[in-house]
């Protein structure tokens, strides 16, 4: 058995012995409990019923099959934890580096072993009885061990493919309630049946006061006749191995259609949280560039001192479409008026750290990365995709219907360019903003930072206005857009470096 | 003034505690189907039907 087999299996094994007792504070395991318990049921009913003369074995072993098939399924039905877990084991397994062989393979070994492990129990003592029972054949010991745990399985596969359909089509809910409606039907019926055919071991099918086919579609039945004359059982074995194959099959594309409908309920749908996916990849830079893009949008303080800032350009905007008539002036205008996100980075940037919550620092405390570079390359990403590519989306959007409408070619090439480059300006500018930025996003609680580094920021509004306006004067050409291509490359370029200088928090040997 | 010197702490591994204890439960068990073994022995050979 692989390393990752073995963890897995006696992982699953752990909760299945301790679990119940450490949640209650029990010592030992419960399940031990439950095998004990269940082994001196099937010792009293075998010693009990064990018949008078040889021969007439099959009512008997019918008996002792169907208390240890109907055991085993009453265990597993209306535990109100199994769903729990359930999900928890999903989570595990789904977050564990595993191929999907192996899982398959450490479920099914799991299985096996735990149905072997409590039937057994049940099954021995009847087993060593068919000896006497079958008229002194010792295989008819190897083959009660050996079906017994077969259709205690079957049993475990029809309850657990029933109650996995009703979840998939109805919820998790529904499946643990009729759960426990499935337990109480078997507690019920097993107790009728036994009552109602236990005075009638000895004689044949028809015999008995309940409809033969009801006996014949009992699956315990068909055990009983392979254990007692397996050379002319061979169709109730055929249909005992049909019905395990097909319950197996049926579990297992239940499961994958569930695991698959996880998978698609996770998807992410966010076209903007995609475009961080692309550009942080994978990891804890991922996981950062998430929370501060979240957090951009969603932090009260932030969005209180922030979003004010955007309002005069995006009424300088308004008014210089206004007129459409102004052609260069209206041209040099939107240059310079598209540049204000940049300008108003270093604003973000310092309002970055703050957080409406104290103590919010906690959320990176166990992060494998506590330098700051990680941190500065997902905010710059975080500040590209949130900021910069909805706002100038945006003025591209409406430049573009602005150029259809007049039916201008320079008019399209120039609302191509002028977002494009303006991005591409804005994400350089975020970067540099960035380098100043001296803690982590929004964990720093209070006031007492109020002074913020904002040196330099009449410098960088003439050099970012300058530049707009210089580059919409070339905007209206293909040269324009070519210009602005190359810049957009750069920015790109620029995260990726940013992205690979943050890659090493991932890697093994990084310092804790 | 000097402190006595402590004995030192039991070796706390919760993966090995917990493979012990497994191990225990599972040794339980297979005793237990040794006496679910030997007592139907018992039964058949003074109680069970005359064999042919």
């Amino acid at each position: 058995m692989s390393g990752r087999l073995r963890t897995l299996v006696s992982a699953w094994l752990m909760i299945d012995f301790f679990a119940e007792s450490r949640r209650t504070g029990e010592p030992g395991s419960s399940l031990t409990t439950t095998v004990f318990g269940q082994s001196f049921l099937g010792l009293i009913l075998a010693a009990v019923f064990l018949p008078e003369q040889a021969g007439a074995a099959t009512g008997y072993l019918t008996a002792n099959l169907s208390l240890s098939t109907l055991m085993v399924g009453i265990g597993l039905l209306g535990n109100p934890v199994r769903a729990k877990r359930e999900l928890a084991d999903e989570l595990l397994v789904q977050t564990a580096p595993l191929p999907p062989y192996t899982l398959a393979m450490a479920r099914a070994a799991h299985g096996a072993f735990y149905i072997a492990l409590v039937t057994t129990g049940m099954a021995i003592p009847p087993a060593i009885l068919a000896y006497w029972a079958c008229s002194g054949d010792p295989l008819a010991t190897l083959r009660y061990l050996a079906v017994a745990p077969i259709v205690a399985g079957c049993m475990v596969g029809a309850l657990s493919v029933f109650t996995r359909f009703v979840h998939l089509i109805a919820g998790p809910a529904r499946a643990q309630l009729l759960g426990g409606t499935l337990k109480m039907m078997l507690l019920g019926g097993g107790f009728a049946g036994f009552a109602v055919c236990l005075p009638h071991l000895g004689k044949t099918v028809a015999a008995l006061p309940v409809p033969s086919s009801s006996v014949l579609a009992w699956p315990p039945y068909w055990a009983a006749r392979i254990v007692a004359d397996p050379l002319h059982a061979s169709g109730f074995a055929l249909a005992l191995g049909g019905l395990a194959l097909l319950l197996l099959a049926l579990g297992t594309a239940l499961d994958r259609m569930r695991r698959r409908r996880t998978a698609r309920r996770r998807r992410v749908r966010d076209p903007l949280a995609r475009l961080d996916h692309w550009l942080a990849g994978e990891g804890p830079l991922l996981g950062i560039t998430r929370f501060v893009a979240t957090m951009l949008y969603r932090s009260p303080g932030f969005r209180g001192r922030v979003l004010p800032l955007f309002g005069m350009p995006a009424a300088m905007v308004v008014l210089s479409l206004w007129d459409l008539e102004a052609g260069h002036a209206r041209a040099l205008l939107l240059g310079m008026t598209l540049q204000f996100p940049a300008i108003f980075l270093p604003f973000l940037v310092g309002f970055l750290p703050r957080t409406d919550h104290e103590r919010a620092q906690w959320v990176f405390d166990t992060a494998p990365a506590q330098d700051l570079a990680p941190y500065r390359t997902a905010s710059l990403i975080a500040l590209t995709s949130h900021v910069l590519v909805p706002v100038h989306l945006v003025a591209m959007l409406a430049l573009l219907a602005i150029a259809f409408a007049s039916r201008s070619m320079p008019a399209l090439w120039f609302a191509v360019s002028l977002p494009v480059f303006s991005l591409g300006l804005g994400v350089l500018v975020a970067e540099l903003c960035l380098t100043s930025l001296d803690a982590k996003p929004f964990t720093r609680g209070g006031e007492d930072q109020e002074t913020m580094a904002l040196g330099g920021l009449t410098t960088i509004t003439i050099v970012l206005a300058l530049a707009g306006g210089a580059f919409s004067m070339v905007a209206q050409h293909p040269a324009g857009l070519l210009g602005a291509a190359t810049l957009v490359t750069i920015a790109l370029a620029r995260i990726r470096i940013g992205r690979n200088r943050a890659q090493p928090i991932t890697g093994p040997s990084s310092s804790p | 003034m000097t402190t006595p010197d402590q004995p030192p702490a039991a070796p706390h591994n919760p993966t090995e505690r917990d493979a012990a204890s497994l191990r225990r439960e599972l040794l339980a068990i297979l005793v237990l189907y040794a006496t679910q073994a030997v007592l139907p022995l018992l039964i058949g050979w003074a109680f069970g039907p005359s064999l042919p």
